[in-house]
């Protein structure tokens, strides 16, 4: 293409153009999306709608929107600024979009469970009891999750007792002994480190052969940098095995 | 008495789809997003494997669609405007036939595209594949390709315009799949009862494609009511948008 001066003018005001944009680019810079924390959650029937009635889609969708919830974009959230009671009711959804699938209570259990305010765990330990008491197979050992953050966490007695009669309701031959002994285990005077690790080394320990690899490691390096501190870790083998 | 099927038109159909590029793209996209699947699928802490077959099941279910419908469209609005249908119509071939033939063509080409997506599925889920699930996976996913299809031939012969047939024949798809959540909430009485006798009365019109190609039946085996539902449903369909297609090419002066 041959420079005219016929186009002088049109140059002229794309460059106009340009320099606009370049100036609307500069302004709008340092704008960033902000987390407004989590999202109030839908109704069953909204999260099927929003993924064209694919109930299954819908639960995958969410679980990975939970799971990356407010570490995106380069931004990382302690979950002490989370809104545990709108997590709560994104668990209550997932629930019911699929109550066989282990990955929603994994997250509340392990990532969200470990939220050092302990008010914050009321929604997880209901959520997880309810899970626990579904008539799908091994979901007892998140009510077994539920007793523990009931217990050790929350150090909610009464709550965890409740909790633990209704596990040890639950008891069928092929379940680990000490699934009858909670109502026992929970009312132990022992020293809270103490209980929490027997506790949570039996359910390491007996269903194994149910558990996701991810969850055993989740699990080992809960009681690993949770309940023992760095010098009962370090001479923990569990904890130095490779 | 002319056959209802014209072998050569089916073939021409056929190999229209074989050039043009629509189809290839289709399957290339399809494998590419099966590949993102993957990769999206593996950032889960645990189930990955069935977060991938989700993701995918589901990419692959609306791109077969969307590819299919836009190819239908666009093939049958060119041979209008390129008079192909005037030359295949001056032919010893019948309307009803020229119909038939279209709607088989494009019928093979659905479940065509429906088994590929179904091996990529297999590829996927080489390692945990629940085999019934798949199976009636598949059947449901070929009996929604040749509904969608057929109704891209119905909407592409009635509207003039490819891009209006497009967006009536994606619009129905919506609505097809949201039919199931919307009864619902008709049953449960939170709308007006205009409202809701309306969405009643365009729900007799509209295939239950929500009952279809559920990804739940991949990962936990087949459920819902079975194949013999989604067969009946797809003759029942595709048989009211064949017909209709027929009387209006019929109605039509050249």
């Amino acid at each position: 293409m041959r420079f005219s001066r016929e186009n002088i003018p049109l140059y002229g005001v794309f460059l106009i153009v340009l320099l606009c944009q370049v100036l609307v680019w500069a302004h709008m810079r340092p704008m960033q999306a902000e987390w407004a924390n989590v999202p109030p959650a839908p109704s069953e029937r909204g999260a099927r709608l929003s993924m064209l009635g694919d109930e299954q889609l819908a639960y995958r969708a969410i679980g990975i929107m939970l799971q990356n919830l407010g570490d995106s974009g380069g931004r990382v959230t302690a979950l002490r600024d989370y809104n545990y009671t709108r997590l709560g009711r994104w668990f209550t959804v997932q629930e019911s979009l699929d109550p066989i699938s282990n990955f929603t209570p994994l997250l509340a259990a392990y990532y969200f469970g470990a939220t050092e305010d302990t008010d914050d765990l009321t929604p997880l330990i209901d959520y997880l009891a309810r899970v626990g008491e579904s008539s799908h197979s091994n979901k007892w050992r998140w009510l077994a999750q539920a007793i523990y953050l009931a217990r050790f966490k929350q150090n909610d007695l009464d709550k965890a007792l409740r909790l633990s009669y209704k596990l040890a309701d639950m008891y069928k031959p092929g379940m680990p002994a000490w699934v009858v002994q909670m109502p026992t285990f929970i009312l132990a005077q022992r020293g809270d480190q103490e209980a929490a690790y027997d506790l949570a080394m039996q359910i390491l320990q007996d269903d194994t052969e149910h558990m996701h690899p991810n969850e055993i490691n989740f699990m080992r390096d809960y009681i690993c940098t949770r309940i023992l501190n760095e010098q009962q870790a370090k001479i923990n083998p569990l904890c130095n095995e490779q | 008495m002319q056959t209802l099927i014209s072998r050569p038109l089916i073939y021409y159909v056929l190999m229209a789809a074989l050039r043009d590029r629509l189809i290839l793209s289709l399957l290339v996209f399809m494998a590419v997003g099966t590949s993102l699947a993957i990769f999206i699928g593996s950032s889960a802490v645990i189930e990955a494997g069935q977060f991938a077959l989700v993701f995918a099941s589901s990419g692959l279910r609306l791109a077969g669609v969307m590819g299919l419908v836009l190819f239908a469209v666009f093939y049958v609005r060119r041979a209008f405007e390129m008079r192909e249908v005037d030359y295949l119509l001056s032919r010893p071939l019948g309307r009803a036939s020229f119909v038939i033939s279209h709607a088989a063509a494009f019928s093979l080409l659905a479940a065509g595209v429906a088994c590929f997506a179904e091996i990529c599925l297999l590829v996927l889920g080489s390692n945990s594949v629940i085999i019934e699930g798949h199976a009636l996976w598949f059947f449901s996913i070929v009996t929604e390709f040749v509904i969608m299809i057929n109704a891209a031939l119905f909407f592409s012969m009635v509207l003039t315009s490819a891009a209006s047939s497009a967006l009536a024949v994606i619009g129905m798809y919506v609505l097809a799949r949201m039919m199931g959540q919307i009864l619902g909430i008709i049953d449960e009485g939170m709308t007006t009862v205009f409202l809701g006798g309306i969405m009643q009365t365009v729900s007799v019109v509209m295939p239950r494609l929500d009952l279809m190609a559920q990804t739940s039946w991949l990962i936990y085996g087949p459920g819902g009511d079975g194949l013999g539902t989604i067969v009946l449903q797809g003759i029942t369909y595709t048989g009211i948008l064949i017909l209709a297609a027929i009387v209006d090419l019929r109605r039509r002066q050249f």
